[in-house]
C-alpha cells in the first residue's frame, strides 16, 4: 500500500518513513505543501500523513485543496499541539484523524491500517478469499490452518490483489505498490512473485490476462 | 476605628493631625471670645459706673437748684450742704443695689450708700478709674471730682458682679465649645473614612486580584487624584499583561517545537528496538544521538532567548572590532570541520550597545552563515565606519534565502526548506531580538554580485559622546 508522507522535519520525516516501511507500506514524501498537492495529484495514496506546520503554509490548507478537489484518501493530521482547538480545525477541515507529536509508531501504524479499513468498508484487517487469509495487522498469511511464510514482496502483491479482490489489476499498479520509486523495478519482478505466489498458495489462485493484469477471483 | 489606632495609617496620621489642629483652634476661639467678652462686659459695666456718678451729679445739681429757689422764696434753712432727696437716694441704690457711691464735699463725707466698703476722701481727686481691696472682695471705683463745687463723686461696684457675668458667660463658651471638640472629630472620622474608603476600595480592587486578572480598571470611574495612581497601574498592567503574553506564547511554541525532535527520537527509539541488523542498528543510534543534540541545541536557545528578553537594553559602549574577533574565534573550530573559510574586513569604532546582545548577534549571523555555506565557500564578517555608528556585515556564499521566504526567517523557530543544514530555526530570532536589544536590527539581502549568499547586516548607533 502507498502511502504520502508530508513532512517538513528531516529527521521526524526519516523515521516516520522507516517506521512505515517495516509496517509494510511504500511511502512517497513530500516536505513541502506544494510538493504535497503535486504528489496527491500525480498519484492515488491509500493515505496521506500531513503535518500541520510546513514551511511554505499549513497542512490543513493542504487539506482543504485536496477535499476541494473531491480527493477522499483518508488523511491523518500529524499536529504538534495537543490543543483542542487546533483538532477540531483540522478534523473539520476534513482530516479522518490525528497523532499528536511525540506519537507511538505502533499506534500510528493501527490508526493508518483502521482509516484505510474504514475508507475500504472492510470490517476487519483480514482479508479472505477461498481458505486464504491475509492478516493485515499481524502481517501474517495463512491457507487453512497453516501459516504461510510470504518475504515482504510477496505480502504487498498479495494484499495489494486481495483488497480488490474479483477485479483485475495491472502490473504497473502492481508494481506501484511495490516501490517507491518506479524506475528501480526490475522488469520481471511481478512475474517472479507471482509465481511465487501461485506456489505457495495454489495455481489457481492468481488469474491473469493479457492487457488486464492479475486478478485474485472471489 | 483601630485602623486610626495604628501609627501608620494614613486616616490614622490625617486623623490626629487634625484633631490636634482642631483642638487648638478651638482653645484659641475660646480664648479670643472669652477675652473679647470680658472687655465688653468691662466696658459696659465701667459706663455704667460713669452713668450713675453723672446721675447723682445731676440729680444733686436739681437739689441745689431746687434749694437755690427756696432759699430765694425762704422757706428752707440755709447752708445745708448740696445733697440728693430721701427718695432720690434710694432711687439710686434700688437702680444699683450692688453699687456704692459716697459723695465728699471738702475732705467730708456728705452723702453715702448703706453699705460697702468704708472709703477715705481723695486729696487730689481725678477722673477715673481705681481698684480698692476692701472686706475680701476687690471694688472697682469711679471718682467724679467737681472741683467748682469742692464735691468729689465716687461710685463703686464689686468687681465679683461683673466676675459672675463673666463666669456665666465662660460657662456659656466653654460648654458648647467642649461639646463641639469630640462632635467635630467623630464628624471629621466620619469624613475621613468617607474619603478613604474609595482608597480602600481602590486597595480592595488591586488586592482582590488574581495572578492572571490584567484587566485595566476605568480610571473615569475614579476620583481625580487617584486618577494618576489608577492610570499608571493600568499602564503597569498592560505591560504586565503584554510580557505575560509574550512568555505564554513563547512557552507555548517552545512546548510545540520541542515535540517535533521528541517525536523523531521516539520513534528512532523505536526503530531501534525492531532493528536486528547491526550497522542499521548504529545508523539508527547515530540519528537517535542528533535527535537529542537537536532537542538539547533547542532548549539551550530557547533559555538564551527567554534571557535576553529579561534583559534590559544596555546604553553602554561595546568595541565591535573586538567583539568581530572573538565571535570569529569561537566559530572557528566549526567553519573549520565543515571547510568553510573565515575573514574579517575594514575596521570600525566603538558603538552603542552592551557586549552580550552584540556577542550573541555576531555569533548567530555567523553559525547560520558557516551552516549555510558550501564547503570550500568563505563567510566573511565586514566592517564599515558609518557617520552615525558602524554597520557590521556577515557575507556568506551559501545558497541565500528566497525572497518569498525571507519575512518568515527572523519568526522563531523557522526553518528554511531546500537546503538544510543542522539548527533549531532560533538563530536568526535570537540575532533579531538580541540586535533589538542594541537598537538596531538585522537586515537581510542576498547577494548583489554574481555570486550567490546572503548578506546580514546590522547597522549600530554610535557611542554616545561621553558627557563631562
Amino acid at each position: 500500500m502507498r502511502l504520502l508522507l508530508v513532512e517538513d522535519d528531516p529527521m521526524l520525516g526519516a523515521a516516520i518513513e522507516r517506521g512505515l516501511r517495516i509496517g509494510g507500506y511504500t511511502i512517497d514524501w513530500a516536505e513541502t505543501g506544494e510538493a504535497a498537492r503535486a504528489a496527491a495529484r500525480a498519484q492515488a495514496y491509500d493515505a496521506i500523513l500531513l503535518d500541520i506546520g510546513l514551511p511554505d503554509g499549513s497542512g490543513i490548507d493542504v487539506l482543504r485543496d485536496l477535499r476541494a478537489a473531491r480527493d477522499l484518501t483518508p488523511v491523518i493530521i500529524i499536529t504538534a499541539s495537543g490543543r483542542l482547538d487546533r483538532k477540531v480545525e483540522g478534523l473539520d477541515a476534513g482530516a479522518d484523524d490525528y497523532v499528536v507529536k511525540p506519537f507511538d509508531l505502533d499506534e500510528l501504524l493501527a490508526r493508518i491500517r483502521a482509516n484505510i479499513r474504514r475508507h475500504e468498508f472492510r470490517p476487519s484487517d483480514l482479508l479472505s478469499v477461498g481458505e486464504v487469509t491475509l492478516d493485515l495487522s499481524a502481517r501474517l498469511v495463512r491457507k487453512g490452518d497453516e501459516q504461510t511464510n510470504v518475504t515482504a514482496k510477496e505480502f504487498r502483491v498479495l494484499s495489494a490483489l486481495l483488497r480488490r479482490a474479483g477485479q483485475f489489476i495491472s502490473k504497473g499498479e502492481l508494481e506501484s505498490a511495490l516501490y517507491d520509486d518506479a524506475s528501480d523495478v526490475e522488469s520481471n519482478t511481478i512475474e517472479v512473485t507471482i509465481y511465487a505466489l501461485r506456489k505457495k498458495l495454489g495455481a489457481g489462485f492468481i488469474v491473469t490476462a493479457r492487457g488486464l493484469g492479475y486478478m485474485v477471483p472471489k | 476605628m483601630a485602623l486610626v489606632l495604628q501609627r501608620k495609617t494614613l486616616a490614622g496620621r490625617l486623623f490626629r493631625r487634625m484633631s490636634v489642629l482642631l483642638t487648638g483652634v478651638v482653645i484659641v476661639v475660646g480664648a479670643v471670645a472669652f477675652w473679647a467678652s470680658k472687655r465688653q462686659v468691662d466696658e459696659f459695666y465701667d459706663t455704667e459706673l460713669i452713668a450713675t456718678a453723672t446721675l447723682i451729679e445731676a440729680l444733686m445739681r436739681e437739689e441745689a437748684q431746687e434749694r437755690e429757689l427756696a432759699r430765694d422764696s425762704g422757706s428752707t434753712s440755709v447752708g445745708e450742704p448740696a445733697s440728693m432727696s430721701e427718695e432720690d437716694q434710694e432711687a439710686v441704690s434700688a437702680y444699683a443695689r450692688w453699687r456704692v457711691f459716697h459723695v465728699w464735699r471738702e475732705g467730708r463725707e456728705v452723702l453715702a450708700s448703706p453699705a460697702g466698703p468704708a472709703l477715705v476722701p481723695p486729696e487730689a481727686p481725678v477722673e477715673g478709674f481705681d481698684e480698692l481691696e476692701q472686706t475680701g472682695a476687690t471694688w472697682r471705683i469711679y471718682t467724679l471730682p467737681l472741683p467748682q463745687e469742692g464735691i468729689v463723686i465716687q461710685v463703686g461696684e464689686s468687681l465679683d458682679v461683673r466676675g459672675a457675668l463673666i463666669d456665666r458667660i465662660a460657662l456659656a463658651l466653654v460648654i458648647p465649645l467642649t461639646l463641639l471638640v469630640p462632635a467635630s472629630l467623630a464628624l471629621m472620622w466620619l469624613t475621613l473614612s468617607d474619603g478613604l474608603a474609595t482608597l480602600r476600595r481602590l486597595v480592595a480592587e488591586f488586592g482582590g486580584r488574581g495572578v492572571r486578572d490584567l484587566a485595566p480598571l476605568d480610571a473615569a470611574a475614579w476620583p481625580a487624584d487617584l486618577r494618576p495612581l489608577v492610570e499608571s497601574m493600568n499602564r503597569l498592567f498592560e505591560r504586565l499583561a503584554a510580557s505575560v503574553e509574550q512568555e505564554h506564547r513563547f512557552v507555548e511554541h517552545a512546548a510545540h517545537q520541542l515535540r517535533t525532535p521528541l517525536a523523531a527520537v521516539r520513534l528512532q527509539a523505536q526503530l531501534i528496538a525492531r532493528e536486528e541488523e547491526p550497522a542499521e542498528r548504529a545508523v539508527l543510534a547515530a540519528s537517535l544521538r542528533a535527535g537529542v543534540d537537536r532537542a538539547t541545541q533547542l532548549i539551550e536557545q530557547l533559555l538564551t532567548l527567554a534571557r535576553l528578553d529579561a534583559t534590559a537594553q544596555a546604553d553602554g559602549v561595546v568595541d565591535v572590532h573586538g567583539a568581530a574577533v572573538a565571535a570569529l574565534a569561537d566559530i572557528a573550530p566549526i567553519a573549520a570541520l565543515r571547510d568553510v573559510r573565515l575573514a574579517l574586513e575594514g575596521r570600525c569604532g566603538p558603538a552603542r550597545g552592551a557586549p552580550t546582545p552584540l556577542k550573541l548577534v555576531l555569533a548567530n549571523l555567523l553559525e547560520n552563515a558557516v551552516n549555510h555555506a558550501p564547503a570550500g565557500s568563505e563567510v566573511r564578517v565586514e566592517l564599515c565606519d558609518l557617520p552615525d555608528g558602524c554597520l557590521v556585515t556577515v557575507v556568506d556564499q551559501g545558497p541565500g534565502i528566497p525572497d518569498a521566504d525571507r519575512r518568515f526567517v527572523f519568526e522563531r523557530f523557522y526553518r528554511g526548506g531546500g537546503e538544510r543544514g543542522p539548527g533549531s530555526g532560533l538563530g536568526l530570532a535570537i540575532a533579531r531580538e538580541a540586535s533589538r536589544l542594541l537598537g538596531a536590527s538585522v537586515v537581510l539581502d542576498n547577494r548583489k554580485d554574481a555570486a550567490s549568499g546572503l548578506r546580514a547586516s546590522v547597522r549600530l548607533g554610535a557611542a554616545a559622546i561621553q558627557q563631562a
